[in-house]
């Protein structure tokens, strides 16, 4: 090698960024701190805020405010489906037979042997 | 254990890599790209190749050439610097000068230039790798050379564009003295 090229081989060449080697060669043991850390910080802090908001939502539910339950309730009582039957006027015709269905019962011409009750003798 | 020799590999070859994309044209974020990418395909490999070095230079090469450049990638090329090497204390003027005289060659002088003083390869492999003979190797190096030195000296080369990248040499001229 004469000189030039020596003077040529003692110029460095730019190294790639220290970003692309981690990149590349990211080992689990490296990346462990890292998860430790993020784990570390994110476990509380999702405690906390789900701490915070039930805290928060039972406050509320003291209040006096409508708890989430009942706008439920509210909504399926609103549904017919779901609605009780009531014993008013309408539903009288329909609760009370007539004597008339039975009428076949107090038929003399049964061809059972035995009779049938009498009239007068309900119990 | 691949990814052991990988990190070798990596830690021997990447800045001279690197060096040689620059001289493929490549800018240094679009060289440090296709080193990702030929370390990423390495690391893929179950056994390791019969000559690492070799192959990783001829993997890069591939991946260089065949690098999709866009308008922004070469928006950002013009943009970025274009130093290729780690500044140095004791660089003076005429070795920034040659420098830039290594950068302004034509890409095939420049990549044998690099593949013969950075990468170490002989001309042999050299003309493997580009596909040409010995003797074509030998002559892009030694007139590539030829011009870096001249800079060296303090002689200014003009590179005429309008005829096809042919050289003129022009000596530089004596200071005028008392003038």
């Amino acid at each position: 090698m004469n000189s030039l090229e020596a003077q040529l081989h003692s110029w460095q060449p730019r190294h790639p960024s220290a970003a692309l080697k981690r990149q590349l060669f990211a080992t689990p043991a490296s990346l462990a701190p890292k998860m430790a850390w993020f784990v570390g910080w994110l476990v509380p802090a999702t405690a906390c805020a789900l701490l915070t908001f039930s805290i928060l939502d039972s406050g509320n539910a003291i209040s006096g405010r409508l708890s989430p339950v009942e706008p439920m309730v509210t909504t399926l009582l609103s549904i017919q489906g779901f609605r009780v039957p009531a014993p008013d006027s309408s539903w009288k015709g329909q609760n009370c037979l007539s004597s008339v269905i039975f009428d076949w019962t107090n038929r003399s011409g049964s061809t059972s042997s035995i009779t049938s009750f009498p009239q007068n003798r309900i119990n | 254990m691949a990814f052991d020799w990988c990190l070798r590999l990596y830690e021997i070859k990447a800045a001279e890599l690197i060096l040689y994309g620059r001289a493929l044209g490549l800018s240094h974020g679009e060289a440090e790209d296709v080193l990702q990418e030929t370390f990423l395909a390495l690391m893929q490999k179950p056994q390791v190749p019969l000559k690492p070095e070799h192959y990783c230079v001829r993997s890069f090469r591939n991946r260089a050439l065949n690098y999709r450049r866009s308008l922004w990638r070469r928006l950002t090329r013009e943009l970025e610097a274009r130093r290729w090497f780690e500044k140095s204390p004791s660089e003076g003027p005429a070795e920034r000068a040659a420098m830039n005289a290594l950068a302004a060659l034509p890409m095939e002088q420049r990549e044998v230039i690099v593949l013969k003083i950075w990468h170490r390869c002989t001309f042999e492999e050299i003309a493997g790798l580009l596909d040409i003979s010995p003797n074509t190797a030998a002559g892009r190096y030694r007139y590539g050379l030829q011009k870096i030195k001249l800079q060296l000296e303090g002689v200014v080369y003009e590179r005429d564009e309008l005829t096809g990248g042919t050289v003129a040499l022009l000596a530089a001229a004596p200071p005028v003295g008392g003038a």
